[in-house]
């Protein structure tokens, strides 16, 4: 072909072979290669973060997954579900006294000879689903960006690709049309059988658990992936991260077509004894079809400002109380007219857990609001509902949950280790952080909890109350840290839900119509980014002012526990920080007094 | 282990490929001294021809009538055979073959002579034999080609020094290498007759430690010899190493010098001693095992999490010509596949495709796969655990049962996966495992040993092991600095700032909770009866004074506790039911938290939002220390040996000033008797704590709350500290302090014995001095001392006080005095309130006379106070010092005016 030197978005594979050549050319011995990655993730970060190349990668889930030809880079944007075992292969072999590796390769046919030659490495293998509770805003935009960059760059495809790599002249050496590029067009035939031979409703294939922590909603169909991760690095990658994964996206028809018959479950003597050693190997049993394969080669946590698109998060001073306080008229205007449960819901945004302390959770800002009218026939309060469209407008993650006796009762929200299957069977609480939760409680009518149920709402009080989420690892509990604002909607104050505020709201009948452009959302949501961002201090004389205000307070009034203080200094933290402001101003402190005290008033009134 | 007359057959339980052939473990022929003259060279030679494996180890040193004996008493099946612990086996003891799917008749004519005549003997070991891949093994170049090696496994086909440990060799075959390397198996067969020979545990030792462990081995008519491999690595490093990497081609030379000395020792012994190595110098963490670690011998930490079935492994295939009737003697298995014969090897009959398996007379070996997981405390915040597979043979079956924490040795396999069932295409993905050749249940990680009866004393797989994980000197160091620590003057109020630092002051609170996660002494007399040790705790409080923290806190610090809400947990919850096993149908028990936290403490929050009946349940727990269940046929006393700690709030969810301590608490007296700490926390009104309170909250939420704790010890060397004084520490009482507890006992009693109010406040009982001993002796833990002496009786005495306001209390009413609270306040608090309250009253001496009419105004006292001290005094302490004086009926206070009496 001759034609585009180094095609590291289409033949991914291509370039990693050429990388391994040049660096069996200079290791003296094979364990040399073991533990290096002949520079493979530099080349590739180079090329996608540097100029921004990652757009141009088709991402999973927004692009058919039959559109992609196999052995291409992809990008996949997923939480870590799970975490399986550690896989090890042969990653290196020698065939007529040449090197040849099969990193980032489901498998490779080692010629039978070469085996003694072989170099055995090992991988990490990791289950991600797609990112539960996102909101579609988020997917929109990635999507129109990367058909922004697209468009950039089918002009320039017949070119050369600006790169400017200082390996082009090695890539040039290396031949494009590679024999992968023939086995992609081939497998790929075989792929497309092989997802109509599963979709012809195998029982196996149907009642697969693909393990999505708030199921897939939103009918259309998100694939997860299994990633498999090489040199160790995935050591900083915990569970229920949100990460963005660059990868080849490979599909092993043979592999594809045992793990099918496997699932079909042949009870012969001989299978009932492998697999007692196979069945830990979960990832030979997802069909390829539905959790597609992806050989991570670099990977990155996707963090807040991601969704921003690089837009600049500089706000003016100016600006942000013109944000806050359009914001606010928002969220005042969807809870009915009442100013003081905006103010609150505001913070509650703005909360995040900043630091643990023994048991304790500094940061959180749980709400309750209370006074919300049930749904017509137990379906959900209009407010609850209305409450879950703004914050699902506003922050990238967010789900609402009925706490409704079915729900409740239906299937565990924690997390829990099926032994069986060898997997972490997934329940609604497997959230990332920063996932806000909307918690209708008026839906609950009087009824009975089972166990589930039960150990259910044990689960969302500790939740609440410590921010952690117990997994049910059968033989042991394993708490996990979670970072999930909660907001409570309820008719009543919520005896089961202790939350950290709770706030009656006052909704006044005349609502003026509010208007909602795009830019105001654009606007809104860049400046909840930019204040959860924001570092936080307190200076000496407002620390002694702050004091001797806490003093005084529990001089007038002995009921005032720690907890209220607790929620005051959070209150003020989050206060200052909707102003984008770094330290406690005093003014700041004394509008929070004033807010818990028009709270506490309202209480006392009911 | 049993002696395997047959070749491991890898294929029934893995996949093992053709093209593997090639690399398939090289591994020496090694021919032990033939000592018995029965062995032929021919039949070895013969052996080696008939399998051209490269995996044949042959030790023909058996008598055909050994061997037959052998035979006969392994097809009788599992009694046989079965370790001790085995007694769970699906396969009834008595079932002629060792599992019940193949079962055999009883009483078919077994191991007829002609079965074995001339059958030469393989023995490998299950657990080594299996195909192990050594990929790392680099072959030096005198190695052929790997991949051709199996056709020519002739034994005189070459004459390869490797290979050639030719039958008649005895140990002056200076020439046996292990393949591949430059290990000289006559060398290692000598470090290892050494190492048994002269290795002595101790210096004075007259014999030799493992030829004395033989010589029970063989009394006992076992067949597994537990070898420590610290004490090869004291012997001789360079075996230990040697043993570690080459396990599967040492561990057998290690069973060839044992059954040397076993039949040296009785010529008659018939059985295959199995070595098994354990106690490596290091252990692996799960998630650290790599590819290098491939066919070297590990040892791992974890938990069972499934046990398979078991698996019958073919060892030795019986064929029968349907035409004549001969029976070949039996087939071994090679390479997991039997060949089976397509002729009648009688001349006279030669019938082809005649030959037929018969089941019962084959012979089998147990096989179980177990997975194991890492031990919850080895997984890195925000992971999942890792798992592991492992292989279990013979005795080990059934060994574990899931939940157990175990340490196994082994050696670390991989095994290619082949792709479905029939294909033989090889990918490149392997599947790795442990063989096992030694557990060891370990219950480490909990507090254990009060009562080392309780040691699994029956079972030789244990014995003489001692457990540690760290090496003997990283352990001293530690608890050297551990007893450094317990030498501080200040321990007692360092332990204290140290429990739940972000809990602001409560000190005396953590003082109680702190003695009862060191615990006192149990005791058991003579004469049968027994008295607890474990300190129970009862918190009750005003909503918001951090209960349920104190609780969270002292949850994650306790060696094995439970935390449970009253709220919603039942009797039976907190004790023990019954239930049906869903998938035997058999009726088990099933422990509630209270038997679960056996040894350990079990937090209650919301104790007063629990239901009478669940409470009612912990009568037994918190006196006896156990749990009876009398239900669905079965009667069972189960342990409890827990601490109690409950929090509660008072009857009217705030605490009533105007009520009674009782009508507060509103517990059965019965209950609250059994608790030997109940502590009241009061919410009271306070500048200084509000102060405190304020500062501590604003510095915990702007990030310098490090400021909180100086001196303090971390969670680790806190835990690290308790564990150790828990263990090694058993005070006993001084004359002198028994005085003491004597006195404050009877002083607390005659408080009590107040005219009319015995209803009102708690009194003490009997019960209380025993909480006092308790008390004394967790403080006395917490110095590591061996003696209670004078001070933890003083303080013991002091801890009781305080806690429930006894001080405050005016006993005629039984209601507290709020402005005497004394609760979360600090030592030099208390110094410091006491020197103001002397300063007044001197004060006051000094300027009214008794009786006379004229008053002062607390403002003036202040002032002159404020003269007289260098510390600044406020209002409010002022007015807390006339309170007390007042009490005293020192002075009467008249609005501002204050007046002597």
């Amino acid at each position: 072909m001759g034609g585009p030197s180094m095609d590291l978005y289409g033949n991914p594979l291509g370039a990693v072979r050429v990388l391994f050549e040049r660096s069996c050319r200079n290791a003296a011995s094979a364990a040399e290669l073991t533990r290096s990655d002949w520079g493979v993730q530099e080349l590739f970060q180079n090329s996608l973060f540097a100029e921004s190349g990652h757009l141009q990668v088709p991402e999973i889930n927004s692009v058919p997954l039959d559109a992609i030809p196999v052995n291409s880079l992809v990008r996949f944007r997923g939480m870590v579900q799970d975490m399986f075992d550690v896989e090890y292969y042969i990653g290196a072999y020698k065939d007529q006294g040449v090197w040849h590796t099969s990193k980032y390769m489901d498998v490779a046919d080692v010629p039978s000879g070469s085996e003694a030659e072989a170099q055995m490495w090992d991988r990490r293998v990791l289950y991600c689903v797609p990112i539960p509770g996102e909101n579609s805003w988020v997917k929109e935009s990635c999507a129109a960006q990367r058909t922004a960059a697209l468009s950039t760059v089918t002009v320039s495809q017949g070119e050369k690709r600006p790169r400017g790599s200082s390996d082009e002249e090695a890539f040039e050496a290396m031949e494009a049309d590679a024999p992968l590029g023939n086995d992609a067009s081939d497998k790929k035939r075989l792929r497309g059988d092989e997802i109509a031979s599963t979709s012809q409703g195998s029982p196996a294939a149907t009642d697969l658990d693909l393990n999505m922590p708030l199921g897939s909603s939103e009918g259309n169909k998100l694939v997860p992936c299994l990633i498999k991760v090489y040199d160790g690095q995935d050591a900083d990658l915990k569970l229920n991260d949100v990460v963005e994964v660059f990868g080849v996206l490979t599909f092993d028809p043979q592999i594809s077509a045992a793990s099918f018959h496997q699932n079909n479950g042949d009870d012969s003597y001989m299978d009932v004894v492998q697999s007692a050693f196979l069945e830990d190997n979960v990832s030979m049993r997802l069909p390829a079809s539905k959790v597609p394969r992806l050989q991570c080669i670099t990977w990155r946590k996707i963090c807040q400002s991601d969704y921003a698109h690089g837009a600049s998060l500089a706000v003016l001073p100016s600006d942000v109380a013109e944000t806050r306080k359009s914001l606010l008229d928002y969220l005042t205007f969807s809870l009915g007219g009442d100013a003081l449960a905006a103010e609150y819901l505001l913070l509650h945004l703005l909360s995040q857990v900043h630091a643990r302390v023994d048991a304790m959770a500094l940061g959180k800002l749980s709400l309750n609001i209370t006074g919300c009218n049930p749904g017509s026939e137990g379906g959900l309060s209009p407010t609850a509902a209305t409450a879950a469209d703004v914050i699902s407008k506003l922050v990238p993650r967010s789900h609402l949950m009925p706490l409704s006796l079915q729900t409740l009762n239906h299937a565990p929200v924690a997390p829990r280790k099926d032994y069986v299957s060898n997997r972490l069977v997934t329940g609604a609480m497997q959230l990332s952080d920063g996932t806000h939760l909307t918690l209708d409680e008026t839906a609950l009518q009087a009824g009975t909890l089972n166990s589930v149920g039960v150990q259910n709402l044990e689960v969302l009080k500790h939740l609440l109350q410590w921010q952690k989420v117990e997994y049910d690892f059968q033989y042991h509990k394993m708490e996990m840290p979670a970072d999930v604002p909660v907001l409570v909607l309820s008719q009543g104050k919520s005896r089961i839900l202790p939350t950290d505020v709770i706030v009656p709201l006052n909704a006044t009948a005349s609502h003026n119509p509010f208007n909602v452009t795009d830019s105001d959302l654009i606007s809104w949501r860049r400046y909840i980014m930019k204040a959860r961002e924001m570092d936080h201090s307190l200076d000496e004389s407002t620390q002694k002012i702050v004091e001797n205000d806490l003093v005084a307070a529990r001089q007038e009034d002995r009921t005032l526990a720690p907890d209220v203080f607790h929620r005051w200094l959070t209150m003020a933290r989050l206060m200052a920080v909707s102003y984008l402001e770094p330290t406690l101003k005093l003014e700041r402190w004394r509008k929070v007094r004033d807010l818990e005290h028009q709270c506490a008033a309202r209480l006392r009134c009911m | 282990m049993e002696n395997n007359d047959a070749l491991d057959i890898g294929a029934v339980s893995s996949p093992y490929p053709s093209q593997s052939e090639g690399v398939s473990t090289p591994l020496p022929q090694v021919t032990s001294p033939s000592f018995d003259n029965a062995a032929s060279p021919v039949a070895g030679r013969r052996a080696v021809r008939q399998t051209p494996t490269s995996a044949v180890r042959r030790r023909g040193r058996e008598t055909d009538s050994a061997r037959r004996r052998r035979s006969r008493s392994r097809s009788l099946g599992n009694s046989v055979y079965s370790s001790p612990y085995d007694a769970g086996t699906p396969g009834t003891p008595g079932t002629p073959v060792a599992t019940p799917v193949y079962a055999t008749p009883v009483g078919t004519p077994m191991g007829t002579p002609s079965f074995h005549r001339g059958t030469p003997q393989y023995k490998q070991r299950s657990e080594l034999g299996s195909q192990g891949k050594p990929l790392h093994r680099r072959r030096r170049s005198q190695s052929r080609e790997p991949g051709h090696r199996s056709p020519s496994r002739e034994p005189s086909a070459d004459g390869r020094p490797s290979e050639s440990a030719e039958p008649d060799d005895t140990l002056g075959g200076e020439y046996a290498y292990v393949w591949g390397t430059n290990v000289n198996i006559p060398d290692v067969l000598r470090a290892i007759r050494r190492f048994l020979h002269n290795y002595r545990s101790s210096a004075h030792d007259l014999n030799s430690k493992y030829i004395q462990i033989i010589e029970e081995t063989v009394e006992r008519e076992e067949d597994t010899l537990n070898i420590d491999m610290s004490d090869i690595y004291d012997h001789d490093p360079d075996l230990y190493a040697k043993i570690v990497r080459y396990p599967l081609d040492i561990i057998p030379l290690l069973d060839t010098e044992c059954q040397e000395v076993a039949t040296s020792l009785l010529p008659t012994f018939e059985k295959h001693i199995e070595a098994r190595p354990f106690n490596l110098k290091a252990s692996v963490h799960m998630r650290e095992l790599n590819p290098s670690d491939i066919d070297k011998l590990v040892s791992v930490k974890g938990m069972v999490i499934r046990c398979s079935s078991i698996i019958p492994e073919i060892k030795g295939a019986f064929f029968k010509c349907l035409v004549c009737g001969h029976s070949p003697p039996l087939v071994t298995v090679v390479k997991g596949r039997v060949e089976e014969p397509t002729r009648c090897e009688k001349p006279e009959c030669a019938a082809r495709n005649a030959m037929s398996l018969i089941h019962n007379r084959c012979t089998f070996a147990n096989k179980q796969i177990v997975r194991l997981q890492e031990t919850p405390d080895a997984i890195p915040e925000g992971e999942t655990p890792h798992t592991v597979s492992m292989c279990l043979y013979n005795t080990m079956v059934d060994a574990v049962k899931p939940g157990d924490r175990i340490e196994v040795t082994g050696v670390f396999k991989a095994m290619a996966v082949r792709v479905g069932p029939n294909q033989r295409t090889l990918r490149a993905l392997y599947k790795t495992y442990i063989d096992c050749v030694h557990v060891k249940k370990s219950d480490r990680g909990r507090l254990q040993t009060e009562d080392p009866m309780e040691m699994d004393k029956e079972n030789d797989m244990y014995a003489g092991y001692h457990e540690s994980d760290t090496s003997e000197a990283a352990n001293e160091a530690k608890i050297q600095k551990l007893k450094e620590l317990s030498k501080l003057p200040d321990i007692y109020d360092r332990l204290s700032r140290s429990l739940a630092p972000s809990i602001w002051e409560l000190e005396d609170i953590k003082k109680g909770l702190l003695c009862q996660l060191f615990g006192g002494k149990a005791k058991k007399i003579p004469s049968g009866a027994s008295f607890r040790g474990d300190i129970n705790v009862l918190l009750v409080g005003d909503p918001g004074t951090s209960k349920s923290q104190l609780l969270q806190y002292v949850h994650k610090i306790a060696p094995r506790g439970i935390y449970t809400s009253g709220r919603g947990s039942s009797a039976v919850g907190l004790t023990a039911y019954v239930t049906k096993d869903p998938e035997t149908r058999e009726t088990v028990l099933e422990s509630g938290a209270l038997v679960l936290s056996d040894r350990g403490i079990c937090c209650i929050d919301e104790f007063d939002k629990m239901s009478d009946n669940a409470r009612s349940m912990l009568h037994e727990v918190m006196e006896q220390q156990t749990v009876s269940v009398a239900k669905a046929g079965i009667i069972a006393s189960l342990n409890a040996r827990t601490s109690v700690l409950a929090c509660a709030n008072p009857s009217g969810s705030r605490y009533n000033a105007r009520l009674s301590v009782i009508d507060n608490i509103q517990l059965p007296p019965t209950l609250l008797s059994r608790f030997d700490l109940i502590y009241l926390m009061l919410d009271k009104p306070d500048e200084q704590n509000d102060r405190r309170l304020a500062r501590h909250l604003v510095a915990l939420h702007y990030e310098n709350y490090e400021v909180s704790k100086q001196d303090a010890l971390d969670l680790q060397t806190l835990t690290a500290y308790i564990t150790y004084a828990r263990q090694h520490v058993h005070p006993t009482l001084s004359d002198e302090a028994a005085e003491d507890l004597i006195n404050g006992y009877v002083e607390m009693r005659q408080k009590g014995n107040f005219p009319g109010s015995s209803k009102k406040v708690i009194t003490a009982t009997p019960r209380q001095l025993e909480s006092m001993i308790r008390i004394s002796e967790a403080l006395a833990r917490m110095r590591f001392s061996e003696v209670v002496e004078k001070v933890d009786a003083a303080e013991a005495v002091r801890l009781l006080d305080v806690a429930l306001q006894q001080s405050a209390t005016d006993h005629a009413t039984g209601t507290i005095d709020m402005d005497l609270i004394t609760t979360g306040v600090s030592a030099s608090e208390r110094i410091r309130r006491a020197n103001l309250l002397a300063a007044l009253r001197e004060l006051i001496a000094d300027k009214i006379s008794p009786g006379s009419s004229s008053g002062l105004k607390t403002s003036q006292l202040l002032e002159d106070i404020r003269s007289q001290s260098s510390v600044d005094v406020s209002l409010q302490d002022i007015k807390n010092a006339l309170g007390s004086l007042q009490g005293e009926g020192f002075l009467t206070v008249h609005g501002d005016i204050v007046k002597r009496v």
